[in-house]
């Protein structure tokens, strides 16, 4: 549960880095990383989520 | 049915007329383009979005029914084949090309790529205040800035030689092409000397091209068309949107006022003026949305400029609002071929705006708005000068 995503189809956009940056980072691939897992479902995580254009990430 | 392209208003910051007659239609509609080809021209947002995302939507314009390739010969079509660039190619072959690109492109990567840039725009700045009022803008900013941007981007070592060509490819009408060819020579040779290990773009598409994914050919198409894109739609985000805000003095008050606000400024000038327009697709299968069914085969445009004023998504559209949140607009696309390089032309923009309002508050436009005359009708929009003043004159 809480925050996800999924590498595979990330395009490395950095939209999620620039709406919560302290939930999501991008590694040295430029792919998202998860910092903080489980960071509420706030405003900066559902702007990620909308913003994200690979539909990369979720929260359940 | 209307015609595309449409003829464009003559107010700069004014999208198409038959943009918004189109719309007003629903948020799909058709238009009739050269050689009797009828394609989908979608102006709903949500549309839009689900459209740019929908991976039976293709970006490859050797498909048949690509918007605009009605009349293309087999043979025209095998060329295009041959110089196809990643963000023409779909998915698993795009994505391949993509990867090599994103760690050079990275939110982190632009961060430190930032100084440069605000000591290039310094630079510019210094330069327009010594030399003093009048100046146009589109020489002073609007062309050196991205070329610089690209410079740092790429890595560039002999910088005067680069950035020369690269204003020129995109200004000079005579000698555009010979630039952009000798630029292409240039890059060739450039990458063939990266190891793969730098941190700059050409490096991370060598780190592929060691590692044998892609091609040479691919590779330098990358760099190229990344080049022209990036150095064309910054050029014109530079030149119209500094235009717009002096245009509409009570926003460019409220940035003055708070420097703060330029960040969400950048992300309204890049809704209001949709600069890389209409986005062609064409479907590989059916695909139903909103009531309507496109059809495998069929030609799509994605008319950005008019989902970014969808009254169903964005107030007061047709208003140009500094202080409204805009992030979620597609200007720079949508789904896995969204602009590789827009957190960098946020930056660019970000510093260039903010250091004229913080540096030149009382600039303003020295010819009415309505005489700074567009240059072109489809593709990338521009203006090809922007003649302001400040102080006493």
């Amino acid at each position: 549960m809480g925050v996800s995503a999924n590498r595979e189809v990330c395009v490395g956009a950095g939209q999620c880095v620039l709406a919560a940056p302290e939930v999501f980072d991008q590694d040295d691939d430029g792919l998202v990383v998860v910092t903080a897992p489980d960071h509420p479902d706030d405003a900066a995580v559902r702007d990620a989520v909308h913003l994200c254009p690979a539909g990369a990430i979720s929260h359940a | 049915m209307p015609d595309f392209p449409m003829p464009r208003g003559t107010c700069p910051f004014r999208q198409h007329p038959g943009y918004a007659e189109a719309a007003a239609l629903g948020p799909l509609t058709k238009v009739s383009m050269a050689h009797g080809q009828i394609v989908w021209f979608v102006t709903g947002y949500a549309e839009t979005r689900a459209l740019f995302a929908d991976p039976r939507l293709s970006v490859d314009r050797t498909n048949p029914g690509y918007p605009g390739s009605a009349a293309a010969t087999p043979e025209q079509l095998e060329q295009l084949r041959e110089t196809q660039s990643f963000n023409q190619l779909d998915d698993p072959e795009h994505a391949a090309y993509r990867r090599l690109a994103i760690p050079s492109l990275t939110v982190r990567r632009v961060k430190s790529l930032r100084p440069a840039l605000q000591s290039a725009v310094d630079d510019i700045v210094d330069d327009l205040l010594a030399a003093g009022p009048p100046a146009d803008l589109v020489p002073a900013l609007a062309v050196p800035l991205p070329s610089i941007m690209l410079s740092l981007l790429y890595g560039i070592p002999d910088r005067q030689y680069f950035e020369q060509r690269v204003q020129q490819a995109a200004t000079d009408r005579r000698f555009g092409g010979r630039a952009l060819s000798e630029l292409s020579d240039y890059l060739d040779t450039l990458l063939r000397s990266r190891d793969g290990t730098g941190d700059d773009l050409l490096s991370g598409l060598m780190s592929g091209r060691r590692a044998d994914q892609v091609t040479q050919r691919r590779v330098l198409n990358l760099a190229l068309q990344t080049l022209v894109a990036g150095n064309e739609s910054t050029l014109s985000m530079l030149a119209m949107g500094a235009l717009s805000l002096l245009a509409h003095r009570d926003q460019w008050e409220a940035l003055v006022a708070d420097p703060g606000r330029v960040p969400a400024a950048v992300e309204e000038l890049l809704r209001y003026l949709s600069v890389a327009d209409s986005v062609p697709r064409v479907a590989l299968a059916d695909v139903e949305i909103t009531g309507e069914v496109i059809r495998a085969g069929d030609g799509v445009l994605l008319a950005t400029p008019a989902a970014n004023r969808d009254g169903n998504t964005f107030a007061n559209p047709d208003e140009l609002e500094v202080e409204r949140s805009a992030r979620h607009h597609v200007a720079f696309g949508y789904g896995v071929h969204q602009c590789v390089g827009q957190n960098l032309a946020r930056a660019t923009l970000e510093i260039a705006f903010g250091a004229l309002v913080t540096r030149i508050p009382d600039l303003r436009l020295a010819v009415p708005a309505d005489e700074v005359l567009i240059d072109g009708g489809v593709g990338v929009h521009r203006i090809t000068r922007l003649p302001v003043t400040w102080g006493g004159r």
